[in-house]
């Protein structure tokens, strides 16, 4: 091992001489030095648009939008039945003078509906069965189910 | 009174574990309490911000604002926890070795504290304001039961603070050499869960149709909506109906971050090695 070493320093081909591992590694990672920063940003930003360019390709889709008023904290209609296998958008309108999450675990999904306002909530094909949803807030009162066929 | 506990009591431990484990993170990094401090005020006033336009904000964008804006916290949330475990990648070993040294290089800590300063503020943001608005609709209502809730949301916030002071304690006993592992580790699953976290957003705004298919369902084990369910959902980005996109982006930000960490981590002999190299 010194033997090696010692020829290294002395300018002798360098392909023979065995580093430790690791310290090859650094020198080949020098080669496109800049800065820590700059190349993690350049990988980062390469995933980005990686990932934005997927999003493009997935594109939107066509669905029909099933219509949700909450009123004294009370969903009516309290059973939405939808067809199973087809996405659907279940449009929430807030009569309400404050805020509610509409919450679902079972639909997967959480979504703020301001005080006098309306949320679109895009529900992905289900299965068919029954799933329920609530009103975060007000969880007493507010609560419903979707029901697939 | 108990509801209103419960509920603020479940926003505030998810953004309290993430502050939490921020705060062991960076322990022994000099001047880190401003940066956090700093977060933590950023948060709390984004958070109110958040609460006045989130009408607004929900109907922009053909009324996918609310989930597009989440997505977009939630991924520069990621990106910042994998530049601070780059960055600890480098740097962790001579913290841990200067632990006790208080003060020992201020301006190079701030680049990473600067990065998880961003964080704790996304994680005070996003369950800040919908306490902001849970708490403004319980005002609103008038009923004779006001003061019972407004007894039960502060009730509810020292026993979320009092739980993530206690992972802090948990976390900062652990010795200084294997703390940054730990905490590295930590992180790593906090940024993936996150990720997948923002694919469910971006899912339910329509944005993202393909493998949006439930993979598995362990609801009847741990459910999301339990309070170990949350903590788990915060800690390790549990979910107990994943989609295989959510899948997807979990196991990518986890291999990434391993890699990236892996990648830019500084050895040992590579000081005198780079010496020899540049003659």
């Amino acid at each position: 091992m010194t033997r090696f070493t010692r020829s290294a320093a002395a300018g002798a081909d360098r392909t023979i001489v065995r580093l430790p591992r690791s310290s090859r590694f650094q020198l080949s990672a020098s080669l496109f030095q800049p800065s820590l920063l700059g190349r993690f940003t350049g990988i980062v930003g390469f995933v980005f648009a990686c990932a934005a360019l997927g999003l493009v390709t997935t594109g939107a889709h066509a669905e029909d939008a099933l219509t949700l008023t909450l009123k004294d904290h009370v969903f009516s209609p309290a059973e939405l039945t939808v067809p199973a296998g087809k996405a659907f958008a279940i449009v929430v309108k807030n009569e309400d003078d404050a805020a509610e999450e509409f919450d679902s675990d079972d639909l997967h999904v959480e979504k703020v509906i301001a005080a006098k306002s309306s949320g679109t909530i895009h529900i992905k094909p289900l299965k068919p069965g029954s799933y329920k949803f609530s009103g975060e807030y007000h969880e007493a009162t507010a609560k419903g189910v979707v029901i697939a066929k | 009174m108990l509801g209103t506990l419960i509920i603020v009591f479940r926003e505030v431990i998810e953004a309290g574990l993430v502050v939490g484990i921020v705060l062991s993170v960076t322990r022994g990094l000099a001047g880190r309490m401003p940066w956090i401090l700093g977060g933590i005020a950023i948060g709390v006033t984004g958070a109110l911000l958040l609460a006045i336009f989130a009408g607004s904000i929900a109907s922009a964008l053909e009324g996918i604002g609310q989930e597009l804006f989440n997505a977009a916290v939630l991924s520069t949330a990621v990106v910042m926890l994998t530049w601070h475990n780059v960055w600890m990648a480098r740097h962790g070993r001579e913290i841990a070795a200067e632990i006790r040294t208080v003060g020992k290089d201020v301006a190079r800590g701030s680049r990473s504290l600067a990065a998880l300063s961003v964080v704790v503020g996304v994680a005070v943001l996003r369950e800040g304001s919908e306490v902001v608005l849970f708490l403004y609709g319980v005002a609103l209502s008038g009923h004779d039961t006001v003061i019972a809730q407004i007894t039960g949301g502060i009730l509810g916030l020292v026993l979320g603070a009092g739980l993530s002071a206690l992972t802090y304690v948990g976390l900062v006993a652990i010795p200084p050499r294997y703390l940054f592992a730990v905490t590295g580790a930590l992180i790593t699953f906090l940024a993936a869960g996150m990720a997948a976290g923002a694919v469910a957003f971006l899912e339910q705004a329509g944005v993202i149709t393909v493998m949006t298919d439930t993979v598995w369902d362990t609801s009847w084990l741990l459910a999301d909506s339990s309070i170990a369910g949350r903590v788990a959902h915060t800690l390790v980005g549990y979910v107990d109906r994943p989609t295989g996109m959510e899948l997807v982006a979990y196991v990518a930000v986890l291999a990434a971050m391993t890699l990236l960490s892996r990648l830019f981590a500084q050895r040992p002999a590579a000081a005198s090695l780079s010496g020899a190299a540049a003659q």
